[in-house]
């Protein structure tokens, strides 16, 4: 009896939240401040859920953009494995790519639909980091197919052998999730102070709480497939040692990038583009050694 | 069920000289030759699927012209994916043409269009079905022709003339001498014109096959025609020209290079690595474009990068034989998948492009806006081929696009995957040129006063998005067929299987992907959703810091998109500009060569000046100076000056230009003949 899919679709819905919560407290304790309480995410997203949002379009994609969000993201949950693989639509890596690569399209949609340039700006942002990021999640995955060969993250982790260029691997995967979470130097699309929070701007009420929760859902995970590419492959347990484990790293995971967070400040879209194009230009070197078998 | 593809064949015939009879009757001269067209297409269409079963398993279907012996006709798998494609666009761009061509009713010569349309479909489908090296070069320069006066269609514009003798040259000097060069050394060597015996002995043969084919597919660097020609056509004829022409190119290098000649492994990452070369420089230009046709016309360059990544992966892997070759007859069924959906998202993209013109009267996206009021349908389909183009699941584009992934990732070679590393990150370039496209022209408000745009254009548009839907949630329907020509060169079974709700790529460790549970899911969690949260609001109006601005005003305009990123790119942009100076240089030092020449003559002083002025034309005409213009500017300099040596007219004499085609043929029918 394959339960899997329900840990996985529960996970991605409700976890976050508290995740976000935890980190909240966590920055809150390095500022020197008390923070909210630990489930304040979850009140947050329950009261926004309450209120009528305003429309300042009649645009159906509008409307649409939040489900669109929601739904692309715990569905793609799926794709990943907690404690062991759910029954699933795919196990390959790209579908992961291009179904979790729907929240991005959603929230794009959104933000250039409306006459604000607010939000306007804040799409285009998303844009560029998004066209930036995603060559060096393809050298990643391009490093882990030549290493294991096989394109399906089952067949990745199930025969990841230890080489050199796995460590370009790992790294670029960690790099692309800390960015693609929006965590703060690089939370630039939706900069809250700077652009108020960009193609999220004209949201507000209901549909504003349900892409809140598509965003922390996509930012938990990323940071669950990072977990699972470190447990996985390494340690050999029955499902329920693992998804332990998954759960462990990706607290751990969680409060670490909390902690840089709260340390940081904003970077520049610039900056980040061309820091971005730097690692591509790291990573390329770890593409070399793996195609000579290194 | 032979009628069907007879009766079909016969109506565009008739569609060839009929329409004339409607001399003076713009209106009905068009909508008869599109009712011809339409009905021949849909009765191709039909026998096309009709025979698709006899096809899996490896028959062909021959069929020839009774007296003239030359034309013998053949359709096989491969042929049969081609003819499917120019129905499916044939059919729609009928329904399209009527109401569409009342924009250009002040150009008058309805009789005209009205014969040129099915000819130039009908030349495309006998290309396809041709089974002799002498019909097929026949109705490939037949194809070329008509595809040069329909788009030289707006002849008042000084635009057109360039675009349309741009693509007139190029073609023939880079298309049409290679293939008559290789039908003069078939003819002179005594090899038989017959498909099923003639085989090209000399590897030669690849290079110049390449070439012609190349340079009608639109690969770098041999596409610089194709974002001028494609764009100065009427929309329709766009749709067919980016949809369906280029396609054909693909068909007849798979022809020619797999199944006329052996399978060679250096070819293939010939084609491979031109195809990601011209995926990525083709995007990269596309993603600056505010012109909605051109940008247009820059991503069917950036397509055809992927279709020939996907093709040139299949023959090396091929010619590998043993393990990879199962993979390859993946690779070129992938190929050969994102040319037909090209075709469905293209088609309709171009069919959009027509509606903006037709409503708003204009194509530059900075003056768009707000064309959802007018015609909320259109904007919906244009947002279903935006987002298949781009590669949204569960739409096809996401399907062919993942297999080329597969392909090229799984092939285990590094340098296959730094391929799909770049066909993966144009992905990303391709939805960020669309979301552009879209919501530019699309979103917002209005700009200025639009018209109403006609239902049949709707319907067409409607069609053509509905495949791009269908198929991305059913390709199980076509994978079959498009995995037959593959295993036909191969002889092995291909590392996939299809099933109607499963898709397994079973190469290495295997991986799999289910595009109806996908959408099921998908679709299930976001009804769920939006009927437990209801989306229901109060209306308000965007917030503009509480200055009373005009919604216009607080939009980004299109050329101000990605301008951070597209800095990063500034060097390739500006090589181009580099170039084109170096260029003109070459051409000045042309002209000093030609003085020196010609310095007994009396023309020599005219034709120097006339080559430097040719060079600071070139350099001074363009807006934006790219790399292709750069290499090529010598060549057509040196083309036109030779021209101009001949005769004193040249600009666009067409008798003038035909007889220098013409003596072009001679020479390349000479060489032919005396390398044999």
């Amino acid at each position: 009896m394959n339960f899997y899919w329900a840990i996985a679709l529960l996970t991605t819905w409700l976890l976050p939240p508290l995740l976000d919560g935890l980190g909240r407290k966590i920055k809150a304790k390095v500022q020197g401040r008390r923070g909210p309480p630990l489930l304040q995410t979850y009140y947050d997203l329950i009261s926004l859920l309450k209120i009528r949002s305003s429309l300042p379009t009649p645009r159906l994609s509008f409307r649409i953009a939040p489900y669109l969000a929601f739904s692309s993201v715990i569905a793609s949950s799926l794709i990943l494995p907690f404690g062991s693989f759910p029954l699933s639509f795919s196990w390959d890596f790209f579908v992961l790519i291009y179904v979790a690569g729907i929240v991005s399209v959603a929230l794009m949609m959104a933000g250039f639909s409306i006459e604000n340039f607010y939000a306007n700006v804040g799409a285009n942002r998303e844009m560029m980091m998004l066209l930036t990021l995603e060559p060096l999640l393809a050298l990643s995955i391009a490093i882990f197919a030549l290493n294991s060969h096989s394109l399906s993250i089952e067949g990745i982790l199930s025969s990841l052998k230890p080489l050199p260029s796995l460590a370009f691997a790992y790294s670029l995967l960690a790099y692309v999730s800390y960015l693609e979470g929006g965590f703060l130097p690089y939370d630039v699309p939706e900069a809250e102070t700077e652009i108020i929070e960009g193609a999220l701007c004209e949201y507000s009420g209901s549909l504003l709480g349900i892409f809140k929760g598509a965003m922390l859902s996509k930012r938990f995970l990323f940071i669950w497939l990072l977990s699972t590419f470190l447990a996985f492959p390494w340690i050999h347990a029955p499902w329920y040692v693992l998804l332990g484990v998954q759960f462990t790293l990706t607290f751990a995971i969680y409060s670490l990038c909390s902690l840089i967070e709260a340390m940081s400040a904003r970077k520049r879209i610039g900056e980040v583009i061309s820091e971005n194009w730097k690692a591509f230009g790291i990573g390329t070197i770890g593409l070399l050694l793996a195609s000579l078998g290194w | 069920m032979i009628w069907l593809l007879y009766s079909g064949l016969i109506l565009l015939s008739l569609g060839c000289f009929l329409p004339l009879t409607f001399y003076r009757n713009y209106k009905g001269a068009i909508y008869f030759s599109s009712a011809l067209t339409g009905v021949g297409s849909s009765l191709i269409l039909a026998y096309s699927i009709y025979l698709i079963p006899s096809l899996l398993s490896g028959h062909a279907f021959y069929f020839r012209v009774p007296l003239l012996k030359f034309l013998s006709f053949r359709i096989d798998s491969l042929s049969d994916i081609f003819s499917i494609l120019l129905s499916f666009l044939g059919i729609s761009v009928s329904i399209y043409t009527p109401r569409y061509m009342e924009i250009y009713r002040e150009e008058g010569r309805g009789a005209w269009f009205g014969i040129l349309l099915p000819s130039f479909l009908l030349s495309m489908y006998l290309v396809v079905f041709s089974w002799n090296l002498l019909s097929f070069v026949f109705f490939w320069e037949a194809m070329t022709l008509t595809s040069y006066f329909l788009i030289l269609w707006e002849t008042e514009s000084e635009e057109t003339k360039k675009a349309a003798w741009d693509y007139f040259v190029t073609m023939h000097l880079l298309s049409s001498l290679p293939l008559f060069f290789s039908l003069a050394y078939v003819l002179c060597s005594g090899l038989p014109l017959d498909f099923s015996r003639l085989k090209f002995p000399s590897p030669l043969f690849y290079f110049i096959f390449l070439v012609a084919f190349g340079s009608k597919a639109g690969i770098f660097p041999m596409h610089f025609w194709l974002p001028e020609a494609h764009p100065a056509a009427p929309s329709n004829v766009s749709a067919l020209l980016s949809g369906a022409m280029i396609k054909v190119a693909v068909y007849s290098l798979l022809r020619f290079t797999c199944f006329l000649m052996p399978i060679n492994g250096t070819f293939g990452v010939v084609v491979a690595a031109l195809g990601a070369i011209t995926l990525t420089f083709g995007t990269l230009y596309a993603l600056k474009q505010t012109d909605a046709k051109r940008l247009l016309a820059y991503h069917s360059v950036g397509q055809m990068g992927y279709i020939w990544l996907g093709i040139g992966i299949g023959i090396y892997l091929i010619s590998l034989g043993g393990k990879m070759a199962p993979l390859g007859i993946v690779a070129i069924g992938a190929g050969l998948f994102h040319a037909l959906n090209h075709a469905a998202f293209k088609g309709s993209l171009f069919l959009s492009s027509g509606a903006m013109i037709y409503s708003a009267g204009t194509k530059d996206l900075n003056e768009l806006g707000g064309l959802w009021r007018k015609m909320p349908a259109i904007g919906v389909f244009t947002a279903i081929a935006a987002l298949s183009i781009a590669g949204v699941p569960p739409l096809n584009g996401f399907v062919s696009k993942w297999l080329i992934y597969q392909v090229s990732f799984g092939s285990g070679n590094g340098l296959f995957s730094f391929f799909g590393i770049l066909a993966l990150f144009i992905s990303a370039a391709t939805l960020a040129s669309f979301l552009k496209f879209y919501s530019s022209s699309f979103g917002g408000e209005p700009k200025s006063k639009l018209k109403e745009v006609p239902k049949t254009m709707g319907i067409a548009q409607g069609i053509l998005s509905s495949i791009c839907l269908f198929l991305g949630i059913f390709p199980w329907l076509v994978l079959p067929l498009l995995l037959t020509p593959g295993k036909i060169l191969s002889g092995t079974t291909p590392a996939l299987s299809s099933s109607w709700w499963l898709i397994s790529v079973s190469s290495l460790k295997g991986t799999y992907f289910s595009p109806l549970l996908f959408s099921g899911i998908l679709g299930g969690i976001f009804l769920v959703s939006y009927v437990v949260v209801s989306p229901k609001g109060v209306k308000a109006s965007p917030w503009t810091c509480g200055e009373p601005l005009k919604g216009s005003e607080y939009k980004l305009s299109a050329k101000n998109y990605y301008h951070n990123f597209e800095r990063s790119f500034e060097w390739l942009y500006s090589t181009g500009e580099k170039a084109v100076k170096w260029s003109k240089r070459a051409s000045k030092v042309i002209s000093i060569v030609c003085k020196g020449l010609c310095s007994a003559f009396k023309l020599s002083y005219r034709i120097s000046s006339w080559a430097r002025r040719m060079g600071e034309r070139i350099y001074n005409s363009s807006f934006e100076f790219y790399l292709d213009e750069a290499i090529f500017s010598p060549m057509f300099g040196a083309f036109k000056l030779l021209s101009k040596a001949i005769g004193e007219e040249v600009k666009l004499n067409p008798w003038l230009i035909s007889a220098i085609i013409f003596l072009g043929i001679l020479v390349a029918l000479l060489l032919g003949g005396v390398i044999k």
